[in-house]
C-alpha cells in the first residue's frame, strides 16, 4: 500500500487498516472460494482463509500524492515461493557472480513453477530488502527495464 | 424576570419600588454581572464551535484539543468539549478519510481480480513469444498455455498467472 498525505483510516487506527486487508483476503478465499494454501509451518493446519501467521504479507509505504492511496495485491502462488533464492555474494566477485546466479537459479527451477515464468531479481541491500526488491522486479510491467542508470541495458526513462 | 417586574406595577407604585430597590442590593448586582459574565462565556464558546465546524481554523483548533486531550483525557470528557472528542482530528486539516470497509472491499476485490485478469504487458509477452518459438514441442506447450488463457476468460475462470493492480483516490 502506498499511502498519501492527509489520508485516515477510521478513526485514525493503523491496526484497522491492517485488519481491513487481512478480513478481504479472508472474504475472497471464503466468498468466491478460492484454494487456501496457507498452513501453520509446524501443525501444517490450514484454516483455509489465505491468512496465517504474518501472512498476508503487507508492505505499507507513504507517498507524496495528496488523499491518494494506492493498493496492489500481488497474490503469489507456492510454485513461485518455492523456486525463491537468496545469495550474499562477495563484493569482489562483481556482477558475473549476479549473472552466474540468476542463471543457475532459472535452470534450477526447470518447469516447477507455474507458467508464465516471469523472473524478479533484486539487487543489493539487506537480506529481507533484496528479496522484497525481486518482488517489486516481478511487478513491473514486461519490457520495461530498472530505472538506475548504472544497471546494465537500463534506460532512465523506462518507468 | 422582565414581566414579573413589570407585573409588580399592577398592584402599585409601592410594589414596584420595593422590587426596584431589591435589585439595588449589591447581591443582586453581583450576581447580575455574574449572569452576564456567564453568557458572554457561552456565546463565546457558540461561537468558537461554528468556527471549528464551518472554517479551515477549525482543524488547528481541534488539533490543539487532541494534544491538549493526551495531557488531560478527564478535563476533555466534560462539556462543550466532548464534541471535540468524538470528533476524528488530523495534522493535516481536512484529511481524506477512507473508511477500513472500502479497503477490506478493494482487497478482496483485487484478490479475486488478480487471479482471472492477466495484465495487458504479459498478454504481449505471449504473443512476442509466440511469434518467436521455433522448436516444435515448445510451440505445442506455448499454444496449450495461450488456449488455458482464452478459456480462462472466456469462462471467467482463474488463470496462473497472478499479478494485478488498483488504485483507490
Amino acid at each position: 500500500m502506498t499511502i498519501g498525505r492527509g489520508v485516515q483510516f477510521g478513526d485514525g487506527d493503523g491496526t484497522a487498516l491492517k485488519t481491513a486487508i487481512r478480513k478481504g483476503c479472508e472474504r475472497a478465499t471464503r466468498e468466491h472460494p478460492l484454494r487456501s494454501s496457507i498452513v501453520h509451518p509446524l501443525t501444517r493446519k490450514n484454516e483455509h482463509t489465505s491468512c496465517g501467521i504474518g501472512v498476508p504479507v503487507i508492505h505499507i509505504d507513504h507517498g507524496d500524492a495528496a488523499e491518494g492511496v494506492k493498493v496492489e495485491m500481488i497474490p503469489k502462488g507456492s510454485g513461485s515461493e518455492n523456486n525463491s533464492w537468496l545469495k550474499m555474494a562477495l563484493p569482489a566477485e562483481g556482477v558475473d557472480a549476479i549473472k552466474t546466479f540468476v542463471v543457475d537459479c532459472v535452470l534450477d527451477a526447470g518447469g516447477k513453477t507455474c507458467p508464465p515464468t516471469i523472473i524478479g531479481v533484486g539487487i543489493g541491500g539487506t537480506a529481507d530488502l533484496c528479496v522484497h526488491l525481486a518482488k517489486i522486479a516481478a511487478t513491473r510491467a514486461l519490457a520495461t527495464q530498472c530505472s538506475d542508470p548504472e544497471a546494465p541495458g537500463s534506460r532512465p526513462s523506462s518507468r | 424576570m422582565h414581566f414579573l417586574a413589570l407585573g409588580t406595577a399592577l398592584s402599585g407604585d409601592a410594589s414596584l419600588d420595593g422590587f426596584l430597590a431589591w435589585t439595588d442590593r449589591p447581591w443582586v448586582k453581583a450576581s447580575e454581572v455574574a449572569v452576564v459574565a456567564l453568557l458572554a462565556a457561552h456565546l463565546t464558546g457558540g461561537l468558537r464551535l461554528l468556527l471549528i465546524e464551518f472554517t479551515r481554523l477549525a482543524a488547528r483548533i481541534a488539533g490543539n484539543v487532541a494534544r491538549r486531550r493526551r495531557r488531560c483525557r478527564r478535563v476533555l470528557r466534560a462539556g462543550i468539549r466532548a464534541q471535540f472528542v468524538l470528533k476524528p482530528v488530523s495534522r493535516y486539516g481536512n484529511a481524506m478519510r477512507i473508511d477500513p470497509k472500502t479497503i477490506e472491499n478493494v482487497a478482496k476485490e483485487l484478490y479475486i481480480r488478480a487471479l482471472k485478469i492477466l495484465p495487458p504487458d504479459v498478454k504481449r509477452g505471449f504473443d512476442a513469444l509466440a511469434a518467436k518459438e521455433t522448436a516444435p514441442t515448445a510451440q505445442n506447450v506455448l499454444g496449450t498455455m495461450i488456449k488455458n488463457i482464452s478459456v480462462a476468460e472466456a469462462t471467467d475462470n482463474l488463470s496462473a498467472r497472478t499479478r494485478e493492480s488498483r488504485s483507490t483516490t
